[in-house]
């Protein structure tokens, strides 16, 4: 079966330093892959090379998806003109040069992250938090077959993080291909079929590519540096290690 | 008012009503991409075609339309392409036109800098009906322009990655925009001036945005305010012999400072409850 998303030794440079390196993977259809990485690793800037909206400085991106859908890291500048959040919606419904949008279709997505009541605001006078569902919502609208995710849930309460998670597990069994780019797994931990655990390195940008669980040493040590954190922190606030230990990722 | 019994005052408000509703259609694109001074720039960049107009004893509106667009499409080039940031790319382009442009009207033979004056600060009462014919043909282009297309000028405009991703053609789209707002800056010499036509543009907008909630709704209320001022401003500069441009400008002005009041006392009672 042909892969969805094929990246054979992607590598890109960004004002002269390269910023990934060799990084190859493969992404069929239906499945779910997570990119994981330290800040830095290239996590976002491996999205956005796939997407095309920076050149790759060698290596091959074939993607065999007719429709994809992408929701960035940030919210756009939403400058001097309010946006409602249902026009923000209907955004992701406009291809090329058609200008037909589906209400059924704007509605369903903004239902589904519970923004639909909130449609007639204006979308800067959200929280942040409303304003990651909002834009999880333009990435719905078009039902695309390949998703590509930059933190969506990122400032999200764990109730609409729940029904992200919800809408992500119905779309996969739809056949809809993810890439899910966070910091760490969570609640979409079930979901993930693999996972691509970036690193900044001379050789190659991939740390790991894979079925979980993460083989030993594989970011894990990051969740160790974090509890190294944690443990100092809490020694300094008088917290004891067996009162954190539950928060502990190790 | 027995002025509008006139044959001159009657063409003076079809220009009017003309530019009040096209200038915030366009402008409210430029505004929500930043580039509020852009008809400011492109106007000045039109000084050149008018001076080069009157050197060569041209027709002014055809040369303006020319080099405004001309310089429309370099700024979107620079901004695009280049390292150059907007506000830097229409400040060349603001500079070298005006200068250009002035320096080719020295050039030119005796009563140029009378006639240039007219079109820096507009000469509604001496619209023609050709004028007026070309002005409403160029309108009617802009308005049918941005029913196909506003749509995607929108996404455009609101995120330009994303919108790329879903194949819009952002920057042919960004060439489509430069080329309305010189058209609009053309149309609008002749009612508010080159100097101030980048005002009727974007004030409308700045005033309707403040009690606006959506896109579609603060584009409403634009054309709303921009043919209130326009027309307004028309007839107050009949009843006291000001001239219209500045009139038309200053109602904008008055309409944005009491818009940008309403909510900041609205949002002082929202403070207090």
């Amino acid at each position: 079966m042909t892969p969805q998303l094929k990246a054979r030794d992607v590598s890109v440079s960004l004002g002269g330093a390269t910023v990934l390196k060799n990084v190859s993977f493969e992404l069929s259809k239906g499945e779910f892959l997570a990119v994981l990485g330290g800040n830095g690793s290239g996590k976002t800037t491996l999205l956005r090379a796939l997407l095309g909206l920076i050149p790759i400085s060698a290596g091959h991106v074939d993607i065999a998806a007719s429709e994809v859908a992408y929701m960035p890291q940030r919210l756009p500048n939403i400058g001097s003109v309010p946006v409602s959040v249902k026009e923000f919606a209907e955004a992701g419904a406009v291809r090329g040069v058609r200008a037909g949008v589906k209400p059924a279709s704007v509605q369903w997505a903004l239902e589904t992250v519970g923004m639909w009541p909130l449609r007639r605001r204006s979308v800067d006078s959200l929280s942040g938090g409303q304003q990651r569902l909002t834009m999880f919502a333009r990435a719905l609208v078009n039902r695309a077959e390949l998703l590509m995710l930059d933190e969506p849930s990122a400032g999200v309460d764990v109730e609409h993080q729940n029904e992200v998670v919800s809408c992500l597990q119905t779309l996969k069994t739809q056949n809809t291909s993810i890439i899910y780019v966070t910091h760490e797994l969570g609640l979409i931990e079930p979901l993930v079929d693999k996972v691509l655990v970036l690193e900044r390195s001379e050789r190659t940008s991939v740390e790991y590519f894979g079925a979980l669980p993460l083989p030993r040493g594989i970011y894990a040590d990051v969740h160790h540096h974090h509890d190294d954190a944690a443990l100092s922190l809490g020694s300094n606030l008088g917290v004891s290690h067996a009162d954190l230990s539950p928060l502990l990722k190790s | 008012m027995e002025l509008l019994s006139y044959e001159f005052a009657q063409r003076a408000l079809i220009g009017a009503l003309l530019i009040g509703v096209l200038a915030p259609l366009v402008g409210i694109f430029l505004v929500q991409r930043r580039l509020a001074l852009l008809g400011d720039g492109v106007g000045h960049i039109a000084i050149t075609g008018v001076g080069l107009a009157l050197l060569m004893s041209w027709s002014p509106l055809p040369a303006a339309l020319l080099v405004a667009v001309f310089g429309a499409l370099f700024i979107e080039v620079l901004r695009d392409r280049s390292r150059v940031a907007a506000d830097v790319a229409i400040a060349v382009v603001f500079y070298g036109g005006l200068a250009l442009g002035v320096l080719l009207v020295s050039l030119a033979p005796g009563g140029a800098s009378t006639k240039l004056n007219t079109f820096l600060f507009g000469s509604l009462s001496t619209v023609s009906m050709s004028d007026l014919w070309v002005l409403g043909a160029m309108t009617f282009l802009i308005i049918l322009g941005i029913t196909f297309w506003g749509r995607q000028l929108f996404v455009a405009g609101l995120d330009s990655e994303v919108a790329m991703v879903q194949r819009i053609p952002v920057r042919v789209l960004g060439v489509v925009l430069s080329v309305m707002a010189a058209a609009t800056v053309v149309v609008g010499m002749r009612v508010v001036g080159l100097l101030l036509v980048s005002g009727i543009m974007v004030l409308p907008v700045a005033a309707a945005s403040q009690f606006g909630r959506s896109f579609s709704s603060t584009l409403g209320w634009a054309v709303l305010v921009g043919v209130v001022c326009a027309v307004g401003g028309l007839l107050l500069s009949f009843q006291v012999d000001v001239p219209p441009g500045p009139s038309i400008i200053l109602g904008a002005l008055v309409v944005f400072i009491l818009a940008v009041s309403w909510r900041l006392v609205r949002h002082l009672q929202g403070a207090r409850a």
